[in-house]
């Protein structure tokens, strides 16, 4: 028997997906955050034991290891990188700390500026110049490049970011920098601009870099270490990584491109979200992700993830493209309070997962959302989390009580369901937004819910944004780590290339796409395990005047771009753009940026079984009734179902609760649940 | 009746419904003072003109204002599908580049709320493209006004209403996209509210307005009430107008008592002659900017606070300017001096809330003239430079000054890589100047200085309109010292100009040069109280020099080996007390 690996380190669990030949396990372990190899060592342990073999033999039939990792994350999050400096054109080393103006609160005069991860003293600038034609004005000074390089060696710098002007029209400079550093500094991580984002606009190429360049060390270190300790263990086959656009690569790849992987681990939801999406029949979907301290959205339109080229991380730009999820702190550990005006407030505070909310008994003293959704009777108090913890209603009632239910002259119950309410209110007006600034209608897509707590509230919050139809995937506890095991290789490239649409060449444009994407392709021929290699091509565009592009895919699968699929291209543009902006203007010259080429290399991946219905009658899997408290009906006995025993086929009508091992579902009245083909349970509502 | 959970789920929803509109206006906007500097306003008002939600505070007051009087005009002549439009600064408003377009939103064929929307358009008539006219002395030399006028009728829009202002605009195509956008944000808003009225009922929701309003007022005056009857005074001096006068005064005399807040004007200065006046309802809107901020970030911000503000403004003063004053440039100066008046009284009672939220921006800016037809001269396009100037941030409790103010912060710097491929010009630098920034336990955020060189025009062909105001305060905050002034150059075939004050559209010539420095922003606390190794940190990273750590901050430096000589230093801050103030931990919500 071989078996495939899929493991999402996350804050709180580690979770793990396996698939062996005609079966799929799943399950959870407490993630170590000191050393995240333990965790993952754990759940290949646990694994095994599903498996009745010992952790050695079990890895040695592992054909792959899919990973998404925090490491990289949480380098950021604690500005835990390499000592890092910057080696850029003279007169413009503060680029990074202008940040183009930005601040995140314009009117918290208390907050800070963000942690210098290049403090000013290792930003060096050395002369030279290239011009926005890329012809060069002013020679690099070898000199003071050198100069710059024995200073930065001696501040004790470990890795160098290299980012000058216009390098992405001409990188001679850059290339020759490298060169310098490595004959002056032969130990430092080099990373150049021109290589890790080759595009215009100097502050998203200079951040990326030094990102690039803050980040690779530590994971490229980590990656190494645990490639060790599996090949220890057992493991002969290969290991591969989640990155941020959705796809996986090897490490050899990954370890030079810290940056990529900053969404690692959610980016393997979205990819599973798409998947599971398309198996059920549907291709537009809000895919909304809900854990302990956050709730992230991310659109998927035809069966593609929106892809953001334009993302703050830490502070911090990234414009390497990620998968667009766009998070607010809303969660379980979300803590209700009333403010000074008399009104009860959900979040922005989070007791997190350590304490956590009240009834997690470790402490937690503050009601949170999950103690509110204990009390209403959505979770069921005792164990969760494979055990390791113990849900206590007791806790959660004192907690309410007395920070909300008391000072509010209101019931326990009452107190719940407004803390309840607010929060979910919270997560549609954040549906509502990423929808509508994307100019997008939120009734036009299907919901799906995934993490522990999402399932919980996603039949209110689509009642709320008129969205009929719910999707929750019976795995949806695990379901990063179901992405891991499902995604495909992707390189995504990207450079600038400035044109109008009535004088581009189309042999100019043609060798920019051969040259972003021969060395993917290269790289994607040595992959073992590719079953076909896809190239999907884009154009950034906008109106001459206008400050934002248009991402416009390339509707032609032509190895060359035509005139036709070119002219093709700029209609969709316009259309696009009314799409968006509600406004094209199809007489106007259009302004072409940049162009992008992804390059699928298609894996022999999962694909689900499809299982026959069986029965409407879900009585095999009913446990339980228990008083569960909706609004405007008030606590009404309530069916509760063993999920593990539903299937396909059956029909359970709400008020309902279905208790999935790793996360319930609340069905409410007036919605109907059924488990389809393929493991997801589709509600509609009818009101 | 919405019960009290239904209200606080329904303001959040208010709250909601304009940060919608807002992003529906900035995709769909053409003018980049909106699609990318964000000037622009959502709002959301009760059937009787009170303002509930906002999503920018720089208009909450003006919005409110411009609300009264246009529902006021309208009041028996107002139908359910009607659009109302105007830029009047004399009706509410502020400034005529500014549009702002309200239209109602109705149940059952009943008008039960409204909701406004307003945008800064790129040109509206006068006599500069643009309408930043340092030269007018009267509101027709800046832009053409418009009254409130009927835009939509019943659903139809009214052509020649549209043709008689669009036609005013330099850019007649970009003014009409931006109206659409305007009126695409509106008709988001009235979809968006008209589902929530549906939803849960008129009654329930009409409630809901009124509660926020209340709620609002409730925060307000609550945290108002826990400082205690107080008074202050405070000011702040403009150097010039642009025009003849100089140091002109804004003064302030706060008083809270009561929950309730008086703010008097009664000792500024009288109007200007130029384009740095303000109406009442934008001076109040300024100077409520830092009593929000000490208030907390998450003040709810609507009619509510209103209600807890008196404000004293005398006609004929810069807060109160007389028809037919200019205000142009009021969202600058004196709209800034008014904010840091207020944030100097705000002092002397709650140092460790305050900061400078506004910058000290200057104008500086080039229009492209070019002959189309026959002998007509026509103004063709503009380039703005100012935004090229960053910095100027103050210091605060707990924090160093950095990037811009907050106010400021909303108008980002452009990319320098795409600003070359349009101009083709080059900047030579753009970089933080040492010793910049105001001294202070927290010191301010450096100035930074832009160097750019312009391409070579054709005779006659680039004109060059810059004013400077030189620096705003003469120290910093709670013992802090000032930032560096403000200063702009222009070399231009060998000759220099320093621009004193305003240098009104003057003919550029081959190789023109810009340099253009942004002072630094104000210290906070006493700089003898900066722990020395920030000092060090700040001479390492060059925001400090060696003389200026030692001069402003009593710390000695080794140049040689760039540590702190702990003996001398200690010598030269002997008698301070050291003995600085920690301010509590910082949480960002």
């Amino acid at each position: 028997m071989s078996y495939e690996i899929g493991i999402d380190v996350g804050g709180t669990f580690t979770d793990f997906v396996v698939r062996s030949s005609d079966e799929i396990t799943s399950g959870k372990v407490l993630t170590t955050p000191d050393d995240e190899t333990v965790g993952i060592m754990n759940a290949i342990r646990t694994s095994a034991e599903y498996f009745s073999q010992d952790t050695h033999g079990f890895l040695k039939n592992a054909d792959n290891l899919v990973l998404g990792t925090t490491v990289v994350t949480n380098a950021m999050l604690e500005y835990a990188g390499a000592k890092t400096g910057l080696i850029t054109t003279k007169g413009f080393r503060d680029i990074i700390e202008l940040r183009t103006g930005y601040k995140e609160d314009h009117f918290d005069i208390r907050l800070p500026a963000p942690y210098p991860i290049v403090p000013r003293q290792r930003r060096l600038g050395v002369t030279e110049r290239i011009n926005h034609k890329g012809d060069i004005v002013l020679e690099l000074n070898e000199e003071e490049v050198r100069e710059a390089v024995v200073k930065l060696k001696q501040l004790g710098v470990e890795s160098v970011a290299v980012c000058m002007l216009f390098s992405f029209k001409n990188n001679e400079h850059e290339c020759r920098i490298r060169e310098i550093i490595q004959q002056e500094y032969p130990e430092a991580y080099i990373s150049l601009s021109c290589e890790v984002l080759p595009q215009v606009r100097e502050f998203d190429r200079f951040s990326t870099t030094i990102l690039n360049a803050y980040l690779s060390p530590k994971l490229n270190n980590y990656l190494r270490q645990l490639e060790i300790s599996l090949k220890q263990a057992g493991f002969g086959g290969q290991l591969f990584i989640k990155l941020s656009n959705g796809g996986v690569m090897d490490i050899d790849f990954c370890c030079r491109r810290g940056v990529e992987l900053i969404q690692s681990g959610p980016s393997g939801g979205v990819t599973a979200a798409v998947a599971v999406g398309d198996w059920s029949g549907y291709k537009d979907l809000i895919a909304v992700d809900m854990g302990g301290t956050s709730y992230d959205v991310c659109l998927i339109k035809d069966g593609r993830p929106d892809i953001g080229v334009d993302s703050w991380v830490s502070r911090y730009r990234v414009a390497t493209p990620m998968i667009d999820i766009h998070s607010i702190g809303t969660g379980g550990g979300s803590i209700a309070w009333i403010d000074e005006g008399g009104a009860l407030r959900v979040g922005p505070r989070s007791a997190g997962s350590d304490p956590g909310p009240a009834c997690y008994g470790r402490g937690g003293l503050k009601p949170t959302v999950t103690d509110a959704n204990l009390v209403l009777g959505y979770l069921s108090p005792g164990a969760i989390g494979g055990g390791e913890i113990n849900l206590d209603i007791k806790a959660a009632r004192q907690a309410i009580d007395t920070e909300i239910a008391q000072p509010l002259g209101m019931s326990v119950e009452e107190a719940a369901s407004g803390i309840f309410r607010i929060s979910n209110s919270a997560m549609t007006n954040a549906i509502r937004y990423v929808s509508v600034s994307r100019g997008r209608d939120p009734r036009d897509f299907a919901l799906m819910a995934f993490g522990g707590a999402g399932p919980v509230h996603v039949g209110v919050q689509a009642k709320d944004l008129g969205i009929n139809t719910i999707l929750v995937p019976k795995n949806a506890g695990v379901f990063c780590a179901l992405g891991c095991i499902i995604s495909n290789f992707k390189i995504s490239k990207v450079k600038s290339f400035i044109s109008r649409s009535n004088i581009i060449q189309i042999d100019e444009l043609n060798a920019i796409f051969d040259e972003i994407e021969s060395d993917a392709l290269e790289l994607l021929k040595q992959t073992p395990g590719i079953v076909e290699t896809q190239t999907h091509r884009a154009i950034d565009m906008r109106y001459v005047g206008q400050t934002h592009e248009v991402t416009v895919p390339i509707r032609s699968r032509t190895k060359r771009v035509t005139e036709l699929n070119l002219n093709k291209t700029f209609q969709d543009f316009h259309e696009s753009h009314e799409q968006l902006y509600s406004f094209k203007r199809p007489d106007q010259t259009v302004e072409v940026l940049s162009v992008r080429a992804d390059l699928v290399g298609t894996r022999d991946t999962l694909k689900y079984h499809s299982t026959p219905f069986e029965s409407e009658d879900p009585s095999a899997a009913f446990k339980e009734t228990r008083k569960v408290g909706f609004d405007q009906v008030g606590f009404v006995d309530t069916r509760i179902f063993d999920g593990t025993k539903v299937r396909p086929g059956n029909l359970i009508t709400g008020p309902a609760i279905i208790e999935e091992p790793e996360t319930t579902i609340v069905i409410y009245p007036q919605q109907e649940a059924m488990l389809d083909h393929y493991e997801t349970y589709i509600i509609e509502s009818f009101d | 009746m919405a019960d009290r959970i239904t209200a606080e789920v329904l303001r959040s929803k208010f709250d909601a419904v304009v940060a919608e509109m807002r992003a529906t206006l900035i995709n769909t906007a053409c003018s980049t003072t909106v699609s990318e500097a964000n000037q622009c306003c959502n709002g959301l008002f009760t059937e009787t003109g009170l303002l509930v939600a906002i999503d920018n505070p720089l208009h909450l007051s003006s919005m409110a204002e411009t609300a009264a009087s246009v529902f006021d005009y309208f009041q028996y002549d107002l139908g359910n599908e009607d659009i109302l439009l105007t830029n009047d600064p004399y009706g509410g408003g502020s400034r005529v580049q500014e549009f702002t377009a309200f239209a109602p939103v109705s149940f059952e064929e009943e008008i039960v709320l409204y909701v406004g929307v307003r945008a800064h358009t790129e040109d509206i008539g006068g006599d500069l493209r643009g309408n930043f006219n340092p030269r007018a002395t009267d509101i027709w030399a800046e832009g053409v006004r418009c009254p409130p006028v009927k835009i939509y009728r019943d659903g139809k829009l009214l052509k020649d209403t549209l043709n008689t202002i669009a036609l005013n605009s330099r850019n007649p195509k970009a003014f009409r996209l931006d109206l659409e956008a305007m009126f695409s944000a509106i008709r988001v808003g009235q979809a968006r509210m008209g589902e929530l009225l549906h939803d849960y009922g008129a009654g329930v929701v009409l409630d809901a307005l009124d509660w926020s309003v209340d709620y609002a007022e409730a925060r307000f005056s609550s945290i108002l009430k826990s400082w205690g009857d107080i008074s202050a005074e405070g000011s702040c001096r403009l150097t010039h107008d642009c025009q003849e006068r100089e140091d002109l005064k804004i003064h302030v005399k706060l008083e809270a008592a009561n929950g309730r807040l008086l703010l008097d004007f009664s000792e500024t200065e009288a109007q200007s002659t130029s384009f740095v006046n303000t109406t009442p309802a934008q001076a109040l809107s300024y100077a409520l900017l830092p009593v929000f901020a000490c208030l907390g970030t998450d003040i709810p911000k609507n009619s509510g606070s209103l209600r807890c503000v008196d404000l004293v403004a005398l006609e004929g003063s810069l807060v109160n300017a007389r028809l037919p004053a200019p205000t142009g440039w009021s969202a600058s100066h004196v709209g800034a001096e008014l904010a840091l008046a207020v944030t100097d009284a705000l002092t002397g009672l709650v140092p460790e809330k305050v900061a400078n939220l506004t910058g000290n921006a200057m104008l500086i800016y080039m229009i492209r003239r070019g002959i189309r037809n026959g002998f007509t001269v026509e103004q063709l396009g503009l380039t703005d430079f100012a935004r090229f100037a960053q910095g100027g941030c103050s210091g605060a409790a707990g924090r160093d000054g950095w990037g811009m103010p907050g106010i400021s912060a909303a108008t980002p710097l452009p990319s320098i890589e795409m600003f070359e491929a349009e101009i083709d010009g080059e900047i030579r630098k753009l970089e933080y100047v040492t010793d910049s920034a105001g001294a202070g336990q927290w010191r301010g955020g450096p100035g930074t200085e832009a160097r750019i060189e312009l391409p070579d025009p054709e005779p006659d062909e680039f004109y060059l309109t810059a004013c400077v105001i030189p620096r705003q305060q003469t120290s910093g905050f709670a013992g802090g010292a000032a930032g560096t002034d403000n200063t702009v150059q222009i070399r231009s075939s060998g000759e220099e100009i320093n621009v004193e004050r305003a240098f009104v559209d003057g003919c550029l010539s081959q190789g023109t040069e810009l340099s253009i420095r942004m002072g630094g922003g104000a210290g906070w606390g006493n700089p003898m109280s900066r722990k020395p190794e920030q000092v060090l940190s700040d001479v390492l990273d060059g925001y400090v020099s060696l003389a200026a750590a030692e001069a402003q901050y009593g710390v000695v430096v080794q140049p040689e080996k760039l540590q702190i000589d702990t003996a001398r230093t200690a010598e030269l801050r002997k008698g301070h007390n050291a003995r600085a103030s920690q301010p509590e931990e910082y949480h960002h919500d």
